[in-house]
């Protein structure tokens, strides 16, 4: 019993010695703890750069931040920007929605639980939204924000992001899937922040100078072709590196008070374009070759190995209405279809040949490899470029839409990191 | 009347000393082991506390080099090269300082980085490299630490020579050139984009050894991608 009795006290204070010997160890572990949370909340705020680079090269969005085919729901662009029209602000410049946080932002966000997101994005009515957290309460959050950067004075084709990642979710005036306030200072477990400044590779850097640009021949002997172009800055209605022949009823229309039908053909800069082996015609309007073009982030393909109709477009467009949608193969418009609108026309690159036999009515930028429009009916408002032929044997109609060609023009392409903008940001909005 | 036999043996209580020591061998030989268990678990915890101590060291100054080194080249006024129309601009970065410059290994690091905006709106930058802006990592051979120099301040060790003795530092850049898609090729090579992008990244290694114990020897080993690309031209 004595023995027990003086093991027992003597186990008792050792215990008590290895619990202080291993104070240093705890401690060490919970600072392993706080490092490892807040390299959580480093990550989780570089991923909602990406996460918001992603986005504004997306399509259209529901509230939740998932792909939408809703024609209420607006790409990311739209939600987290004004777009002045083309000469009200500054070609190019953007503007920040007002009635939201800090009277500028819109406000983005998402919970990371479980390897999956949860995601909101803002609308009009609600420019900072919640997002519901998981019961336990696990996981990490993030928000993002455009500014733009520098002093008050748009500068074209530049937006910037800003983005804060928490190691844990916060709830309340902590939630950290949205902003809290300017240099709120949330309680959470870890903030990361980072910024980075984000430039616009037009789609179509130069807007073409006619109604219809042709590498090739323009032969309109078996049908008509009425094209005009009332835009003064443009002013050409074909421009052909090869011959043009006319058809039974063909019609040019040029800017008021100016001469002649804007018309010419023949000439040697087109088809020195479509010779080069640089893929130079290419270049020459998109500012990229062939290749590059299709592997930019915000371009959508579209396998027309077995030939694509106006069903496929349609379909692209309903959820990538303004984005470049190329298409790898034959394009054929047999029905009548609305392709494009006002406010979103569309950019088609048909990387082969056109076909217009239905009544379709295209609103926005066409290249194709060569074109053949037998329809009677169809229209086109915008521009159609090719580099081969263009044949007409119904009855083509083209009209010069500057409104339209400026949006493709200045909005539509992909954003990318400028070289050197990304930095590391402390302060908590 | 005096007790019988019976009643006297019931009087005796407590143990014997026979049991007392029979019962203090048994409680020595359970002490005794239980203190070769005691000392080994001290002489471990030790040993675990000093590993721990010098890792954390180490993961602290890896920690702080790698968020430090991702920003380097910053430079506020990036958007000066988007939409320009002057081609120049594209490959302006007063910030855009990095040695060492190629793959081979250095016991320094330096690069330069903007601080102009950080109480400002983003964007704001002064173009000058200040001292401030100025950044080196580097290893002092005399004290064993790892340095961090701050323009002309004086540097500061960021490991504690008390506990770490930092044997061999390395950095090694190493870059990949990226093409950049563009609307005119090179006039000569007309198969090459006028501009490149190069990417770079940073690889350290810090070695060390506990001071109380240079059996204890740890490693840490981390690559760091620059956020911060660089714009070269190509032709």
């Amino acid at each position: 019993m004595a023995a027990l009795t003086v093991v027992m006290v003597l186990f008792f204070i050792m215990a008590l010695v290895a619990a202080y010997t291993n104070r240093n160890l705890i401690f060490e572990q919970r600072i392993s703890v706080g490092a490892y949370r807040a390299a959580r909340a480093a990550d989780a705020g570089d991923a909602a750069l990406n996460w918001g680079l992603a986005l504004l090269n997306g399509g259209r969005l529901n509230s939740q931040c998932l792909p939408s085919t809703n024609l209420n729901d607006q790409d990311f662009r739209l939600m987290a920007t004004n777009q002045p029209a083309a000469d009200s602000l500054i070609e190019g410049g953007y503007a920040l929605p007002t009635g939201s946080l800090n009277s500028t932002e819109a406000v983005s966000g998402c919970i990371i639980a479980e390897g999956a997101l949860a995601c909101a994005c803002p609308t009009t009515t609600t420019p900072n939204p919640t997002i519901t957290a998981p019961a336990n309460g696990l996981g990490s959050a993030f928000h993002v924000t455009v500014f733009l950067p520098g002093d008050a004075n748009p500068k074209p084709g530049t937006l910037g992001l800003l983005g804060f990642g928490c190691g844990s979710l916060g709830a309340g005036d902590n939630d950290c899937s949205r902003a809290v306030g300017a240099n709120a200072k949330p309680q959470v477990d870890g903030v990361g922040g980072a910024s980075v400044v984000l430039g616009l590779v037009r789609a179509l850097p130069l807007a073409p100078q006619a109604t219809l640009t042709v590498g090739g021949t323009v032969n309109a002997s078996a049908g008509s072709l009425l094209v005009s172009n009332p835009d003064s800055s443009s002013g050409y209605t074909v421009l052909s590196g090869l011959a043009y022949t006319a058809g039974t009823n063909d019609r040019f229309a040029v800017p008021a008070g100016t001469a002649g039908e804007g018309r010419q053909h023949d000439i040697n800069d087109l088809t020195e374009l479509v010779g080069r082996a640089d893929d130079g015609w290419f270049r020459a309007f998109f500012g990229m070759d062939r290749t590059n073009f299709r592997l930019q982030p915000a371009a959508r393909l579209v396998d027309c190995s077995a030939g694509c109709t106006q069903a496929d477009v349609t379909a692209v467009l309903a959820g990538y209405p303004r984005n470049p949608v190329v298409l790898d193969g034959d394009l054929t418009l047999t029905n009548a279809a609305v392709l494009g609108s006002a406010t979103n026309p569309a950019m088609l690159v048909v990387n082969g040949r056109l076909t217009i036999a239905g009544n379709a009515t295209i609103i926005g930028f066409v290249h194709a490899n060569s074109v053949a429009w037998s329809a009677a009916t169809a229209t086109l408002s915008g521009a159609l470029v090719t580099p081969g032929d263009f044949t007409v044997t119904g009855t083509a109609r083209l009209g010069f839409d500057r409104a339209a060609i400026n949006i493709v023009r200045l909005r539509y392409g992909s954003f990318v990191r400028t070289t050197g903008s990304w930095n590391i940001r402390d302060r908590y909005r | 009347m005096p007790p019988n036999g019976r009643h006297q043996r019931r009087l005796v209580r407590g143990v014997s000393i026979v049991e007392l020591m029979i019962g203090i061998t048994i409680g020595l030989f359970i002490l005794a082991g239980a203190s070769m268990v005691m000392t080994n678990q001290l002489g471990d915890n030790r040993r675990l506390l000093l590993e721990t101590q010098m890792q954390q060291d180490l993961r602290s100054v890896a920690t702080l080099i790698s968020r430090d080194v991702r920003r380097a080249n910053y430079y506020g006024k990036s958007y000066l090269q988007v939409w320009t129309s002057n081609p120049a601009q594209i490959l302006v970065n007063p910030y855009n300082a990095l040695l060492p410059t190629n793959a081979s290994a250095s016991t320094s690091l330096q690069y330069a980085r903007s601080l102009d905006d950080e109480n400002q709106g983003i964007g704001v930058d002064d173009d000058v490299p200040g001292a401030s802006e100025l950044v080196g990592f580097s290893l002092n051979s005399s004290s064993h630490t790892i340095e961090m120099q701050l323009g002309t301040a004086p540097a500061q060790a960021l490991t504690d020579p008390n506990v770490l003795r930092v044997t061999d530092l390395s950095f090694t850049v190493t870059t990949v050139n990226l093409p950049v898609p563009c609307g005119a090729t090179c006039p000569v090579n007309a198969a090459n984009c006028a501009l490149l992008q190069r990417q770079r990244q940073v690889t350290f290694v810090i070695v060390a050894e506990a001071v109380h114990d240079s059996r204890v020897r740890r490693s840490i080993h981390e690559t760091v991608r620059l956020r911060n690309d660089r714009n070269e031209y190509a032709c």
